[in-house]
């Protein structure tokens, strides 16, 4: 079947987005056309706006279309603790699990053979921010891969000279999960981080 | 071509489409080769994604044609090394390192155990810098850049442990000065040459020497393009308090 040139190119556009191959596009395209017209063309305004106005936060470099992010911008947040993280995905995860400190957003990991070192990280950044706020305690939440650890250790030695408590996320066993299916490198960090019954 | 799970250590990774990774391998039947592991990034895999780390030893099968093959089967190995600290930076290097200077596809059996060797003593408290001068030597001769340890280049007499060589990158260590505008090299004690030979630094002086005469080689061997690990190690000494 021929298919019109605009139409073609909406498919291959909709390709873009992550989870989306030929065929969902193809599928989205089509219910788009045939029945949801006036949410498409919701979802182009909304698109265009928030490519043009989403920038990141100048302070801890999330996504935000203002200068400052909302919670960088809020008053009711515990300014004496810092959580960095390394995407926006992250800043979403750990507000789920009722955090109320501040963040700061990587954007990635220390990664030499990618390319990514201290300066793509935006650590002088952290260092400009650790100079305006009081904090007290940082907290990593940078991911468990190497990279992800070498990153988290680069962050501790770099703020060891302000004297600021630095701590790590706990890794372990997930909630309901079967010791028999778990990995014993997860275990093992499980049984070295078990802590007294209380 | 099916490849039976053997023993094998991840490089590199690196994230692949959606939910597969894209992996650099050293394996010590095949050599570095870049290997698809499908599907591991995906929330149900989070086992296969813990067990596709670096400097953990795996039992990995693929199959594949030509320059990348398709992991088919993953199994934990019989070792795992638990790199803390600033050791994990050194890790970035060997692995980097190992990456530059081995050709895909070239089996090399015997670095594989010094590989496995030199993560194991990074992860214990070896001297570091020990380990990382002894991978570099074995990694150069296993590409076929031996270094010349034990004699004069020129007069072939055995190296004295007291006098300073000229040591030509591309050729060996000498007493007499080479043409500098032709022949780079650098200025070395004999002891530091007998203690790369040996294995063992005995001598802070000399361990600085192995330093910077492994730098230069690799330098030249590598070409423009820098060891990125080792730009990350720089700047990490210089943030350190």
């Amino acid at each position: 079947m021929i298919e019109s040139p605009l139409l073609t190119r909406l498919v291959a556009s909709l390709q873009c987005m992550p989870g989306i191959g030929k065929k969902s596009a193809r599928r989205i395209a089509y219910q788009l056309l045939q029945s949801k017209r006036q949410n498409a063309r919701e979802l182009a305004t909304v698109l265009v706006e928030a490519m043009d106005r989403i920038g990141h936060c100048q302070s801890c470099r999330t996504f935000s279309e203002s200068e400052l992010c909302q919670v960088c911008a809020s008053h009711k947040r515990d300014r004496t603790l810092l959580c960095i993280v390394e995407s926006p995905a992250d800043v979403y995860a750990i507000e789920e699990a009722h955090y109320n400190g501040l963040y700061f957003v990587l954007m990635g990991h220390l990664s030499p053979l990618d390319g990514v070192g201290p300066d793509e990280l935006g650590l002088d950044q952290l260092e400009q921010l650790l100079d305006r706020e009081s904090v007290e305690e940082i907290i990593l939440a940078t991911g468990t891969t190497v990279e992800g650890e070498a990153t988290a250790h680069y962050i501790s030695e770099m703020v060891k000279k302000r004297g600021i408590r630095v701590s790590r996320l706990a890794l372990g066993i997930p909630m309901g999960g079967d010791l028999e299916y778990i990995d014993s490198n997860t275990l093992s960090h499980a049984l070295s981080g078990r802590r007294p019954v209380e | 071509m099916r490849v039976k799970a053997n023993p094998c250590f991840i490089l590199h990774n690196r994230a692949w489409r959606e939910t597969s990774m894209m992996t650099e391998v050293f394996s010590r039947q095949e050599g570095r080769i870049t290997l698809v592991a499908r599907g591991v990034r995906a929330a149900k895999k989070n086992n296969s994604q813990a067990l596709l780390q670096p400097y953990r030893k795996i039992m990995l099968g693929w199959y594949g044609k030509g320059e990348m093959g398709t992991v088919n089967s993953l199994e934990a190995g019989d070792s795992e090394y638990a790199l803390q600290g600033r050791r994990l930076m050194s890790g970035f290097y060997i692995n980097e390192l190992t990456m530059r200077l081995l050709h895909r596809h070239e089996p090399h059996p015997e670095l594989f155990d010094a590989y496995e060797h030199a993560l194991a003593k990074l992860s214990r408290d070896a001297c570091e810098q020990t380990t990382l001068r002894i991978y570099e030597k074995q990694i150069l001769r296993a590409v076929g850049f031996g270094l010349v340890l034990d004699h004069d280049i020129r007069t072939l007499d055995a190296i004295d442990h007291d006098a300073l060589y000229h040591y030509q990158l591309e050729a060996g260590p000498s007493l007499t000065s080479p043409d500098s505008n032709t022949m780079p090299s650098v200025i070395i004690h004999g002891s530091t040459l007998r203690s790369l030979e040996k294995e063992c630094f005995e001598q802070p002086r000399d361990l600085a020497e192995a330093r910077s005469l492994m730098r230069s080689i690799i330098a030249g061997i590598l070409g423009p393009k820098p060891l990125a690990s080792r730009k990350l190690y720089q700047s990490y000494i210089r943030c350190l308090p």
